[in-house]
């Protein structure tokens, strides 16, 4: 019966719960990847002979898609660990986003416990259940699949024993294994809880604390703070040997403060779309950035951060391809290491796309009722379709050039090359944009479905 | 009087459940007609086929001259926006936008300029007994002045028909009294023709005329003293 209160019946609550386990999933094996690639250093097993015999120059291309070479030099190997975290953030946002999915009626059913007399504290413990319980099946999901793929890349025909080397090696064993789907469990219900923090689920039903305060600009100071950590950090350290704490400090907080900046660059979006728009689709749009303005930005923050990855990565391709006299193996080793990225930053962008998807989807479905009328008061389906991908398209494009400008900050010092990367780097907000687009697109037919005028009824 | 509205033999069925059984309904311009009827008896799926919300399953709907019932999509989205004000119970107004926005709505999707928008949102909602309410959001404003709001929208782009379904079923008596004596005021004094859906004998008394719907099927029919 608890099960049932929590979670409740229904077609949406079971695509929220699928939704968390498949996020979680993912989610799971990256970071137990990661945890396995940190332990190498400590137990030295890259420096084994058959670890060693995956040369760069002279070895095959790679255990699978990974070429041990990059497990080996401690600078690479950092690379791949923040590669594996950064694939793990969007997903942690998409887990976000898909555990309010539909979350409406559940919280009108919280609403009615909350009228049997049940305390604020037991509804979102049964909040905390129905999230809770999607993410410890998603974990334990990806530990599964985790394990079995090790266990037949062990099993697997390895005549030299180099292979199951790398996979014994990068295994993070039960108990820290263990640890880390813990933290991911704890870390899931912990955001969901907090995405809760505007829903008071009163006996009388749901109120929603109106966050009328327009966001402020606090971000932009960590932001500030972080690259000047930065720039400090290699200004102390003159022969490029920062301190990589400090380093990864200051990173951390200039990606914080990037993330945070989001939601205010999202209200001024609205707020020069009502300002300066014309018709009925900029002010609709406008209105709702400046209305919940953080929600949108939640949604983006992903797509953020793989903005800030991308123009990165952009960065240090060209400075690594501006040196002429390396020989072709070298040359076939970064290849290969930029297309693992390329890849990496592809899929995070897809999960990224995937979370506004949802968030767009779902506050059309929660809106149905004011859409629906307002079709019904004459309002052209087509304006609403454009209100819809202004809203989502709109705010990317400042808060992605906003990252990609954060990104030229964090390397300027080393860029060589601007012919190459000033294209590639201009590219990128372009695509954020089109990202974005194309989610707010997918969602249209949920638009279609809330502005039926045969479903008034009901609406 | 001329007749602007006209309907005949409506049929509508939801799955295997009639809504309509052959209903037939004549309203002259300038005329307020309350269409009265209990909990499903079709009084909402009539206001809809009316309206051109909802195409009946048979019947023509005729609003001064234009059939409704066969018109595209696009034509009766054209007309709901210029020739028919729509007015519900609630949940109508966009929660985003002011109130003076939410009037002006409907002037800006047919092309006009924003400050002229604004301004006749404005006038309207003076008249309507709003205006000092102007830049607060719906959620702000009580019941009563929402349906205020939501009437000065219905009745800004000057429509030659108001549907109104249950406008005040969510309001207090006293404010469902203000909001019916603004309707029928207004209607009267620019000879908008309204019909309103109810199941309140109350607001019908504001009608001139009252229609009974019993089983999808009209069961009475009088003029209101």
């Amino acid at each position: 019966m608890i099960w049932r209160l929590a979670v409740g019946r229904g077609r949406e609550a079971v695509v929220r719960q699928l939704l968390v386990v498949l996020g979680t999933a993912v989610a799971s094996v990256l970071l137990l990847e990661a945890v396995g690639v940190l332990l190498l250093a400590r137990r030295g097993l890259y420096q084994s002979a058959s670890f060693r015999s995956f040369n760069k120059a002279t070895g095959p291309a790679g255990v699978g898609a990974i070429n041990v070479s990059y497990l080996i030099e401690p600078g690479l190997r950092h690379g791949v660990v923040a590669g594996f975290v950064l694939c793990t953030v969007p997903l942690l946002v998409f887990v976000a986003v898909a555990s309010r999915v539909a979350v409406r009626q559940r919280d009108e059913r919280l609403a009615t416990l909350r009228l049997a007399g049940a305390s604020d504290l037991q509804v979102r413990g049964l909040a905390a259940l129905d999230t809770g319980f999607a993410a410890l099946v998603g974990t334990v999901l990806g530990a599964v699949a985790f394990v079995v793929a090790r266990t037949a890349v062990v099993a697997a025909a390895d005549p030299d024993g180099q292979v199951s080397a790398v996979a014994r090696g990068t295994a993070p064993g039960v108990p820290l294994g263990v640890l880390v789907l813990v933290a991911l469990v704890v870390g899931v219900v912990l955001v969901a809880a907090l995405s809760l923090r505007s829903v008071v689920v009163t006996p009388l039903g749901i109120v929603r604390k109106a966050l009328r305060r327009a966001p402020r600009p606090w971000g932009l100071l960590l932001l500030v703070g972080g690259l000047l950590g930065l720039l400090l950090g290699r200004l102390a350290a003159p022969d490029g040997q920062s301190s990589l704490l400090v380093l990864a400090l200051a990173l951390a907080a200039t990606m914080v403060g990037l993330v945070t900046c989001v939601p205010w660059l999202t209200y001024l979006t609205g707020s020069a779309l009502v300002r300066w728009g014309r018709g009925p689709a900029t002010l609709l749009a406008g209105r709702r950035l400046q209305d919940d303005p953080r929600s949108q930005a939640r949604a983006m923050s992903a797509l953020v951060l793989v903005v800030l990855a991308a123009a990165l990565a952009v960065i240090v391709y060209a400075d690594t391809f501006a040196y002429s006299g390396r020989d072709a193996a070298d040359d076939r080793f970064y290849r290969q290491g930029f297309q693992a990225a390329a890849v990496g930053m592809a899929f995070s962008g897809l999960v990224a796309g995937a979370g506004l998807l949802l968030t767009t989807a779902e506050g059309l479905v929660e809106r149905r009722r004011t859409l629906a009328r307002l079709a019904a008061a004459g309002t052209d389906p087509s304006t609403l379709r454009r209100a819809v991908l202004l809203q989502v398209a709109w705010p990317t494009l400042p808060a992605a050039v906003l990252a990609t400008v954060t990104g030229v900050l964090v390397l300027a010092s080393t860029v060589t090359d601007a012919s190459f990367v000033v294209p590639g780097l201009l590219a990128l907000p372009v695509a954020a944009v089109a990202v974005s687009l194309l989610a707010g697109a997918a969602s249209l037919p949920f638009l279609r479905r809330a502005t039926d005028l045969e479903q008034l009824r009901v609406a | 009087m001329t007749a602007l509205l006209e309907a005949r033999r409506l049929v509508k069925s939801f799955g295997a459940t009639p809504a309509l059984r052959g209903v037939d309904l004549t309203v002259e311009a300038g005329e307020v007609v309350a269409v009265l009827g209990a909990s499903g008896s079709g009084k909402s799926t009539l206001l809809h086929c009316l309206a051109g919300l909802t195409r009946p399953d048979a019947g023509e709907v005729h609003l001064d001259g234009t059939r409704l019932d066969t018109a595209t999509d696009r034509e009766r989205t054209r007309l709901r926006r210029t020739a028919i004000g729509v007015v519900f119970q609630y949940g109508q107004l966009v929660p985003e936008l002011t109130a003076q926005e939410n009037v002006a709505l409907p002037l800006l999707l047919g092309r006009r300029g924003k400050q002229e928008a604004l301004a006749a949102a404005k006038t309207w909602l003076d008249r309507l007994g709003v205006g000092e309410q102007r830049d607060q959001r719906p959620g702000q404003l009580s019941g009563g002045q929402q349906q205020r709001v939501a009437l000065a929208r219905a009745l800004v782009t000057e429509p030659r028909l108001v549907v109104a379904d249950e406008p005040t079923g969510a309001l207090d008596s006293i404010a469902a009294e203000q909001v019916m004596e603004l309707l029928s005021g207004v209607a009267r004094a620019s000879g908008t023709t309204v019909v309103l859906v109810t199941h309140d004998l109350r607001v019908a008394s504001y009608a001139d005329r009252e229609v009974v719907l019993r089983d999808g099927v009209v069961s009475g029919a009088g003029v209101l003293a």
